[in-house]
């Protein structure tokens, strides 16, 4: 592996931090879920290339892991915000605070 | 193996520079395509940036020598969930962002930005300062299957000791299927149960307007019929 751990790792970081500015800047509810996929497959990243390192398993089993409860979370994600869209037109995730104390 | 595959297929080429230039491209289209999500205004869009986000990252895995978990990536990431956000996106139809007049939070969204960016900005300098481990060599020889990510060096790390993790992944993917299921059947009731009650008041509408007709027009016919009996002259005309 000629390409350094270091740069997979700070690239890592740099999509963590996109991924987290669009969960805190946008609006619409969707896109607030891919940013949350922009953040899980940063987290991914991060691991494979440890994982590359130290020539280890471990790594890559957090990984498919991390991707399986990323399914789960898509599929839940959408359901709620299907369910959203049929209860009131819009997906504003500023409007949506019925749970807000 | 990539770079070994690499100088494999160019004898000439060295391997090194490749293989940056490799990392460069894959990079740069990662954090394009992730910036391209969070500023498109149409999720369209920010979908299909996501799927080139999915793809970079799945080329990159390929370059750590994990080619299992790359495969992953482009069948669950870009097959599966990027197809079901569009499906969602195109379900639910065109709904961009509102005018940014209409941002109630407005105020914050700067202040947002900088947060996220110092956060990045403190990640990176972690890493900077952070010393890292060379990679390990995973250029000896291994038994037939068993390399260094491959499926059945997976399987075995998964089936021995990771079996717990295992376990409960999948208990956690049954719950979120349910749940799925389970949020989509309550969206629906809710939604055929108001249709339903605005069908069933509008009949009521209906059948109440039809009765106050009906007993108008009887009414009228008495008053007709009284007037008829009364004078003949009024009654023929």
């Amino acid at each position: 592996m000629t390409v350094p751990v270091d740069w997979f790792v700070g690239l890592s970081a740099i999509l963590f931090a996109i991924g987290a500015a669009g969960v805190l800047v946008r609006r619409n509810a969707l896109v607030v879920l891919l940013s949350i996929e922009i953040m899980l497959n940063a987290g991914n990243l991060a691991l494979i290339a440890f994982s590359r390192t130290h020539a280890s398993q471990d790594g890559q089993v957090l990984a498919i892991t991390v991707m399986a409860i990323a399914a789960s979370e898509v599929v839940v994600g959408l359901g709620i915000v299907v369910a959203l869209s049929h209860l009131r037109r819009e997906l504003d995730t500023d409007e949506l605070s019925e749970l807000r104390g | 193996m990539t770079g070994l595959i690499l100088a494999d297929l160019n004898p000439e080429l060295p391997g090194a520079p490749f293989e940056v230039i490799l990392f460069g491209l894959f990079a740069t289209l990662a954090v394009v395509g992730a910036l391209r999500v969070i500023t498109a205004s149409d999720p369209f869009v920010s979908a299909l940036s996501l799927l080139i986000n999915f793809v970079s990252l799945g080329a990159l895995y390929l370059m750590l020598d994990q080619s299992f978990v790359a495969i992953g990536q482009i069948l669950v990431y870009a097959g599966a969930v990027v197809v079901l956000f569009l499906f969602v996106i195109a379900y639910l139809g065109d709904r961009r962002e509102l005018a940014e007049d209409a941002v109630r939070l407005r105020a914050l969204r700067p202040i947002a930005l900088v947060a996220a960016a110092a956060f990045g900005a403190m990640l990176v300098g972690v890493v900077i300062a952070a010393d890292f481990p060379d990679a390990a060599d995973i250029s000896k020889k291994t038994p037939a299957g068993f390399s260094f990510g491959s499926p059945r060096a997976i399987g075995e790390a998964f089936l021995g000791h990771y079996v717990l993790a295992f376990e409960v992944t999948s208990l956690v993917l049954l719950v979120a299927a349910i749940g799925g299921i389970v949020l989509g059947l309550t969206g629906r009731a809710r939604h055929d149960r108001l249709r339903k009650l605005m069908q069933t008041r509008s009949a009521d509408q209906q059948k109440r307007r039809y009765e106050q007709a009906e007993q108008e027009l009887t009414a009228r016919r008495r008053a007709e019929l009284a007037a008829g009996t009364s004078t003949k002259e009024d009654a023929s005309t």
